[in-house]
């Protein structure tokens, strides 16, 4: 326990040292630049509609794959862990050609007037790709250990296929979904290789915040990269904080204590 | 309601659960489908829900076709044997749900929930742990609520799945005699599924006995109890002796024991089983009475009675008698001792049909 504290704090409380070099002026400047600005911006909105969206989609494939048996199911199955395992800048680059004006994609895309590669939408969609994983992972066990005895319950007691899902199954799954939820935001936030592919990285558009800090660094500037980072992990922290804070509190009803 | 199941089979994966099924059920009654596991008894209540539809057959309700209507639309309350509550709901919400997705003309407003549920919680009488979760709350409570729960739907049958299979001796004593009142109380037609005998017969009017996916037999607990229909009856129901014999002429033969067994007059050689109570195989001392020679070969006393188990040839047999007759006789092991049974069953092994009983009036000079 100490051990592994002492591995995981220690970077951290080097990186508050280092952005407390800075006076509160330079750090202001550093941190809440316009172009840093909307860097947390594209960060932090993106990872939060792609945590959304995966939620729902995560749902529905975890879903598909505990209740309905078609071919291949395993093949899919093992398949959703494909962006786990993916180097991330393999990813990037799969995703860019996939999506670039002349990709497959890309090209149906921009027939509908949408553009997706080197826009915030690129950046969504990378952020898309590696968390749906996360989501799909942390519903399907949870799907797979509900007692249909509960549904059955809940039918003969006159409700229909939606009033099972929203009073019986949500509730039931909402736990493994807000969990889903937190890590696919995290991951999405943190990611990096494979979005500055498809990000394109123009300076207040499509930059994320990451890639500010290696910026940052490449510029020998290590006081403003640690400001940014700082930034981004007391605002992931509080993110995280409040979402295992309501997980906590709704156990805790269940349980009755 | 009136219940009429037709023929049903049911097939789960190619093993049959239930073949030619028929059974009628009344208005008002209580029933009881006993059996071991795997018999087809829960298959069979699943289908009276809708939760399962047979593969040939019919459910009637009332007269009118019910074999394919679903759980949804069936109106009956079931409840299932680890409860199924919804966790994350209070005692109020749970007995409520039923009352609450309900969509259309019968939709009740939000006062007459709140009344119903408070109504139905003073019956099962959980009237101040209504904002409670279902973990706070022990077994007996749980099963409770699950039953207020389906009768808030005011269903036309309760169907009830193991009801006290999961509660310990004392509080499943106590909640099977609740039920009956409840039950004699609302006079709704019920079936439940239970394994154990004792609570076929104390709670239920009609006892269907269960076996391999079909009926065995179907009657009042005294039919049931007194007049088995089948070996398998017999031996579900109770302790029983059941004995090797050999039946010719209306006589039959248990190693040095002859008795009458004039339903097999006809019969001229065939080998069969006699069933006999421990209670009705009556001992005396050598040389005091009728009876076949048996050598005494365990004794345990339990509470008032005392079981002794006997050697007849080379056949086991077991004995209970009352404390004051085991004094009178003085029983020791390894002593021999007059066997006489007061009342037996024989069923051919080829078939299992006729049946005999001793006539009551053999001269039996040690009743006890």
């Amino acid at each position: 326990m100490f051990a592994a504290a002492l591995i995981v704090l220690v970077p951290i409380s080097a990186l508050f040292l280092r952005s407390a070099g800075l006076t509160w002026d330079q750090f202001i400047a550093a941190a809440f630049s316009p172009r840093v600005m909307a860097s947390y911006r594209l960060s932090f909105g993106g990872a939060l509609i792609a945590a959304v969206f995966n939620v729902i989609a995560g749902l529905i494939v975890a879903w598909v794959l505990v209740r309905y048996d078609f071919p291949f199911r395993k093949l899919v199955d093992a398949l959703v862990d494909l962006p786990f395992a993916l180097p991330t800048a393999v990813a990037g680059v799969a995703l860019t050609a996939l999506y670039a004006p002349k990709g497959v994609l890309g090209k149906a895309l921009l027939s509908i007037g949408i553009k997706a590669a080197f826009t915030p939408l690129g950046v969504v969609l990378a952020m898309i790709f590696i968390g749906l994983p996360f989501v799909v992972r942390t519903v399907q066990p949870v799907l797979q250990d509900l007692e249909d005895e509960h549904e059955e319950a809940a039918v003969s007691l006159g409700a229909d296929r939606w009033q099972v899902f929203t009073y019986v199954i949500l509730p039931s799954i909402l736990p493994a979904l807000v969990t889903g939820f937190a890590l696919a935001f995290a991951r999405a936030l943190g990611e990096y290789g494979s979005v500055i592919f498809i990000a394109g990285n123009m300076p207040g558009v499509s930059e994320i915040a990451p890639l500010m800090i290696v910026t940052k660094l490449e510029q020998y500037d290590y006081a403003g990269a640690s400001a940014i980072a700082t930034v981004m992990l007391v605002a992931a922290f509080a993110m995280l904080l409040v979402i295992n804070s309501a997980q906590k509190w709704h156990q805790t009803r269940l349980a009755g204590r | 309601m009136m219940i009429d199941i037709r023929n049903v089979h049911k097939t789960f994966g190619g093993f049959p659960a239930l073949s030619d099924v028929s059974l009628k059920i009344k208005e008002g009654e209580l029933v009881a489908l006993l059996g071991p596991s795997g018999s087809g008894k829960t298959s069979l209540l699943r289908i009276l829900a809708g939760l399962e539809f047979p593969d040939s057959g019919q459910v009637l309700f009332d007269g009118g076709d019910a074999t394919n209507v679903s759980v949804r639309d069936r109106r009956v309350g079931f409840v299932f044997q680890h409860y199924a509550l919804f966790r994350h709901m209070t005692v109020f919400d749970n007995v409520a749900f039923g009352l609450t997705v309900r969509r259309g003309p019968g939709r009740l407003s939000k006062e007459e929930i709140g009344d119903r549920v408070r109504h139905l919680l003073e019956m099962v009488q959980l009237g101040g742990l209504a904002e409670r979760y279902p973990s706070q709350l022990s077994g007996g409570q749980r099963q409770r609520v699950a039953l207020a729960r389906a009768l808030a739907i005011q269903p036309k049958v309760l169907l009830l799945d193991e009801p006290f299979g999961a509660l310990d001796a004392r509080v499943r004593k106590e909640l099977r005699r609740w039920l009956r009142n409840l039950h004699d109380e609302l006079k709704i037609t019920g079936v439940f599924v239970t394994h154990d005998q004792e609570e076929a017969l104390d709670v239920a009017d009609r006892v269907v006995v269960m076996n391999k996916g079909r009926i065995e037999q179907a009657g009042t607990p005294t039919q049931i109890y007194d007049s088995p229909a089948t070996p398998f009856v017999y031996q579900f129901l109770g302790n029983v002796n059941s004995l090797e014999c050999h039946i010719r002429d209306g006589v039959a033969q248990i190693g040095s024991l002859t008795l009458p067994a004039s339903a097999y007059a006809g019969v001229q050689e065939a080998a069969g089983l006699a069933f006999v109570r421990p209670h009705d195989l009556l001992l005396s001392k050598m040389g005091e009475g009728a009876g076949a020679q048996a050598e005494v070969r365990h004794i345990s006393i339990l509470g008032p009675l005392v079981r002794v188990e006997l050697l007849l040839g080379e056949q086991v047999l077991e004995a209970e008698i009352s404390r004051q007759r085991h004094a009178e006789l003085g029983l020791k092991i390894g002593q021999q001792v007059l066997i006489w049974p007061r009342q037996a069953r024989f069923f051919l092994r080829d078939s299992w049909q006729g049946t005999s009983l001793l006539d009551p009036e053999t001269p039996i000079d040690h009743a006890i």
